[in-house]
């Protein structure tokens, strides 16, 4: 049922004798390029990294199509000074690195501690960006259980849902991902392993705003295989407590991805902003992940 | 109070033949020092005893008068003597009527319509109801006629479109009729049809009213100044009353269109004492189209429908019953068929109301109205699946609706203590009954579902108001609204004060200024802001609070008398608080996935904020001659403010609208031709639209997005600020001829033929954001280009339309 009163719409507005035309935005959608800092530590981190890139006007600004280099070319800042910061005045300067089109440091650095304030200045010609975050603290057990069903193909399903408690007295603000791999054995008897994202769908993001210290939950489901035996699997299971700004950093993005597709009933949100000084846009924020590996244990068809 | 008053009131008025002193002679003497007696009765149109509203009784050599009452009822109380009365309303000829008033008197006045009347139509300095007599501002009084007369688009007549034509009142999308009053949102215009609640006012998608112009008596809107007697909603109050039916003879009108028809039969049932009215409306687009569908590709269509009733009874002069109804219907169905499968949907919505009122004159002073009012607002879709193949049996079925249901007791007093006082005052009380949603899913697989969410709240208030003739230059209308709302163990109990001056400076030039508080308690959720059916009502609840607002209005009124033009001039300022939008992103139910909305509490979807709109009006009137019409224009601003939106920063509202002109005219060189015109000019709609795009690069958060995993090699877009683009000015020409001939027997035929938007300007619809690709064929890849460009889509560009009318 999904996207079908949409197509009757459009033929009703087509019926009313509808035309679409280009037009001269100039006057109308009036933007100046700005630089645009998006950066997300957390404890665990394997490296601090901050992305420091041009935000172009998407309209009149002509990029190339196929070619990745160029395209990275357009929005490329490689001589920004990026230094962060904690309150006790330890510092780090990240570097640019080519490779990952991202300034980069040794986490060993600058420790990313759970409760602590962070600090990041950016300097680009001449011009001081900063933005602060505090990274949340980290949550407790993940509870989890697996079902396992056929659906109507008769292929293997595995149902998989976790539980964990918010904290007490604050907003608090999760998103939920993870991995499974699973490995089969064919007929021509080589293992072959399929790795995967898990997807949540609305439960991706979870908040504490309809019970405060109550317990959220999230499901997803992974398709296991139909003919085939499995010989294992597993599931790494995520949860992110995240600040309320990185939340909607991500939602927002996700959201934008149905108003992108030219849908004429869903407006496109507002990315938030947490930079503190004028020209630059961007979110600068703390996270910290709970994991939990839950082994699979396929019962036979 | 508010007992004490009724009880004291009524009892004067029942015993106010009876000389015997008496507590009632003190609150007369209170009000009155001088010996006096009072004319009262009802003001009916000659040849169908219609009854007639605001129709102007006026008294020149004592510069007093007073106006008829929502149900043709006067009160005017004289001093002894000899007295010429003239009794004028618009479209009608004036009466001349002399009387020796000895006793108390009861009248029953009877005005020619002025297209019949064989006298020519005097118009008389001071006599007719003018802007500069009366002490409301910011309220307009539509005449049905020009509803009839002003050009419409496929020749639909609607109420709601020419209101838009009013400043202050202005139009969202084109060819919409929701309508948007002062900065206010669509949720916070009350619709009120014969004193019943309208929840949903649109058929097809915002396109068409649900009001079918031929069943209309008047239609009278609000948009600040509110007298108590109105409340429950912050922006204006649109009250639309239906005819009472001819009771006279038995009458009707057909009109055929091209994409529907009316039809409306009215008269006696007993004559002179019941009359009915029926009338009756259905698009055919549908019926028509069923021969060029391919039956392969299976059945589907859309339609809309409209049902008034209404049946009028008079016991005796002092009682009269009325029973009003409405039904409404849009439609959508498809079926899809095939050897094993068979897929059906249908989507419908509408409105129900029925209006039960029993009006009782308690002697010449008093008159009670009291209601009992049902409504009801319902959406519903249904999806069926059944599949039976070799791969497959599968029986699917998916119900999903919401909806509102009121039941009101509402009663209502007039008071006419002397010429110098017109009190209301009355109580109501309503239950709302809100489903916000109800669910219900069969399926073989993932088995049923069964959810209901129900919200039910009680709303009361109280109210006592007064149109006080101070002096001959000095008017005062005070006015309190005691409003009352519980939800669970949740009151709310809002004082709301109201009061409109004004003064005259000159017999035809009045200063008027006013002041108003409204509380509002039921609140729509509306993601698109263009009237789609999905759109919900909710209550106030614990967590919800009501929306609220107060307003002051300052503006002056000129008339000019030998030329009957009028003009006004006002400028306002309304501050809002707790106004709600969705959260960023957040719907309850997308129209384009009817199936979003399972598993979402609405309450953990909305945020509340502040809002403002300020600005001023200008309305030049011509009512009466062979030229009628207006000229409006609006400046204006409208603001919001959310913690929670556009990084809690103030932004424009989407119809903040700084311009707006509207022109009216409609010429009558004689009685078998009218020529009319309309041209509108509005500065664009504000949009949210993406102003800056990003590469689209690793961000290093260890949660990957499964949605957007190849993120490498793309842009992503993004908007800085809510509301962040005004979209072009539109402007449209409208034009429409009819042609009329009268025949025997009042029977007449008339031929209709209008353009809408004559010289097809390709007015904003919509705006989005398309990419552009340069080169595309040539082989070397560094100039194979893309480019992003803003695409406007417009509607309704030149549509012709003829429509017949026969009356008999």
């Amino acid at each position: 049922m999904k996207n079908y009163i949409f197509p009757v719409l459009t033929i009703i507005l087509v019926v009313f004798l509808g035309c679409t035309k280009t037009v001269d935005a100039d006057n109308l959608l009036d933007t100046e390029e700005k630089v645009l800092i998006v950066g997300f530590i957390s404890p665990n981190d394997t490296v601090l990294r901050i992305n420091v890139t041009k935000a172009l006007p998407v309209i009149g600004t002509p990029l190339p199509n196929s070619n990745l280099e160029a395209l990275q070319s357009k929005f490329r800042i490689s001589d920004a000074v990026v230094t962060l910061s904690d309150e006790a005045g330890n510092s780090t300067v990240l570097d640019f690195s080519d490779d990952n089109q991202a300034y980069l440091a040794d986490p060993d650095s600058l420790p990313v501690i759970t409760g602590a304030t962070y600090l990041l200045n950016v300097s680009v010609n001449g011009k001081e960006f900063n933005a602060s975050c505090q990274i949340p603290e980290k949550i407790g057990e993940i509870a989890h259980q697996v079902v396992y069903r056929n659906d109507e193909f008769g292929s293997r399903i595995a149902e998989i849902s976790l539980a964990f408690t918010d904290f007490d007295n604050e907003r608090n603000f999760y998103m939920l991902g993870g991995t499974y791999s699973t490995i089969f054995t064919f007929e021509d008897g080589e293992p072959h392993t399929v790795e995967g994202l898990l997807f949540y769908d609305a439960n991706r993001f979870l908040t504490d705003n309809i019970e405060d210290g109550g317990t959220l939950s999230g499901q997803s489901e992974i398709f296991i295989g139909n003919e085939v035996e499995v010989d294992s699997g597993s599931v790494i299971l995520k949860v992110a407590h995240v600040e309320e700004i990185l939340f909607q950093q991500m939602r927002t993005s996700d959201l934008n991805i149905e108003a992108g597709d030219g849908n004429p009933f869903v407006e496109y949100s507002i990315s938030p902003n947490n930079i503190l000084d004028e020209g630059a846009v961007g979110v600068f924020a703390g996270y910290q992940v709970t994991e939990k590996e839950v082994v699979l244990e396929v019962p036979e068809n | 109070m508010y007992c004490f008053l009724f009880f004291s009131i009524a009892l004067c008025s029942a015993n106010e033949t009876n000389d015997s002193p008496s507590f009632c002679n003190v609150v007369d003497d209170f009000i009155q020092s001088q010996h006096k007696f009072t004319i009262s009765g009802y003001v009916t149109e000659t040849g169908s005893k219609e009854n007639l509203l605001g129709v102007s009784i006026y008294v020149p050599e004592l510069k007093q008068g007073t106006t008829t009452n929502d149900y043709g009822f006067f009160s005017l109380t004289l001093p002894e003597g000899r007295h010429t009365i003239l009794i004028s309303y618009i479209g009608y000829a004036t009466k001349q009527e002399q009387i020796d008033l000895t006793d108390n008197t009861v009248w029953a006045i009877s005005l020619d319509s002025a297209a019949e009347s064989l006298e020519e139509v005097t118009v008389t300095a001071d006599n007719k109801v003018k802007e500069s007599k009366v002490t409301q501002m910011s309220t307009v009084r539509i005449n049905p006629l020009d509803i009839q007369d002003v050009p419409a688009l496929l020749g639909e007549k609607d109420v709601l479109k020419t209101l838009q034509l009013l400043p202050g009142i202005q139009g969202g999308s084109e060819g919409s009729s929701g309508f948007f009053v002062r900065g206010g949102t669509p949720d916070q215009n009350l619709i009120i049809l014969d004193d019943a609640t309208v929840y949903n006012s649109n058929h097809l998608f915002g396109f068409f009213s649900v009001f079918n112009g031929d069943a209309i008596k008047s239609v009278e809107a609000f948009k600040g100044g509110f007298p108590a007697r109105f409340g429950g909603r912050l922006s204006s109050v649109i009250k639309i009353d239906m005819k009472d039916g001819n009771k006279e003879r038995l009458s009707g009108k057909i009109n055929v269109g091209l994409i529907s028809s009316s039809a409306l039969l009215e008269g006696p049932i007993n004559k002179g004492k019941t009359s009915f009215i029926v009338s009756g409306r259905r698009t055919y687009a549908d019926v028509l189209a069923q021969p060029f569908l391919n039956e392969e590709d299976g059945k589907g269509g859309y339609y809309f429908a409209d049902l008034n009733l209404k049946i009028h009874h008079i016991f005796s002069p002092k009682d009269k019953l009325y029973w009003s109804n409405y039904y409404g219907r849009d439609k959508f169905y498809s079926n899809f068929k095939d050897e094993t499968s068979n897929d059906k949907t249908h989507l419908g919505w509408g409105n129900i109301t029925s209006t039960l009122r029993w009006n009782h004159q308690f002697g010449s002073k008093l008159f009670a109205n009291t209601s009992a009012i049902f409504s009801n607002y319902n959406f519903k879709i249904t999806n069926e699946y059944e599949e039976d193949s070799e791969f497959n049996q599968e029986t699917y079925s998916f119900n999903t609706s919401s909806g509102i249901n009121d039941y009101t007791l509402k009663t209502d007093f007039d008071y006419f203590p002397n010429s110098q006082h017109s009190i209301r005052f009355g109580a109501l009380a309503t239950r709302h009954n809100f489903t916000p949603q109800r669910t219900l899913i069969k399926d073989d697989f993932t088995g049923n579902v069964d959810k209901t969410q129900e919200l039910n709240s009680f709303e009361g208030a109280v109210y006592i108001e007064d149109d006080w003739k101070l002096t001959d230059k000095l008017r005062v209308s005070p006015g309190l609204r005691l409003s009352y709302f519980n939800y669970g163990g949740k009151n709310y109990v809002n004082p709301e004060l109201r009061l409109a001056v004004a003064y005259n400076v000159k017999s035809d030039l009045a200063v008027k200024t006013s002041y108003s508080q409204m509380n509002q308690y039921i609140h729509l959720l509306s993601s698109s802001g263009i009237g789609l059916p999905t759109d919900l009502w909710v209550s106030s609840t614990d967590r919800v609070k009501p929306q609220t607002s107060q307003q002051f209005a300052l503006g002056v009124a000129k008339d000019f008398f030998d030329t009957d033009y009028s003009v006004t001039l006002e400028g306002y300022y309304k501050h809002m608080n707790d106004v709600i939008a969705y959260k960023e992103g957040a719907s309850f139910l997308a129209i384009d996935d009817l199936g979003s909305g399972k598993t979402i509490d609405w309450q953990d979807n909305i945020t509340s904020g502040e809002g403002w709109a300020y600005g001023a009006e200008i309305l030049l009137r011509k009512q009466t001659g062979k030229l009628t019409g207006w000229l409006g224009y609006t400046l204006s601003w409208s603001e919001r403010q959310f913690d929670e939106l556009n990084l809690g920063n103030k932004f424009f509202d989407r119809y903040d609208r700084r311009h707006d002109i509207s022109v009216v005219g409609i010429y009558k060189p004689h009685d078998r031709v009218t020529l009319s015109a309309t041209w509108v000019l509005a500065t664009g709609n504000n949009y949210t639209l993406p102003n800056l795009q990003r590469l689209n690069f690793e961000s290093g958060f260890q949660l990957r997005d499964p949605n957007n995993f190849f993120n490498n090699y793309d842009t992503e877009e993004f908007a800085t600020g809510r509301n962040n683009f005004r979209g072009e000015t539109s402007h449209r020409l409208d034009l429409g001829v009819q042609f009329h001939k009268r025949k025997e027997k009042n029977r007449e035929r008339i031929w209709g033929v209008s353009l809408y938007n004559t010289y097809a300007r390709q007015n904003p619809f919509i705006y989005t954001i398309d990419e552009d690709f340069e080169d595309f064929d040539d082989q070397d890849s560094s100039s194979d280009i893309r480019q992003k460009e803003l695409k406007r889509t417009s509607v309704l560009l030149l549509i012709p339309s003829i429509n017949y009318t026969f009356k008999f």
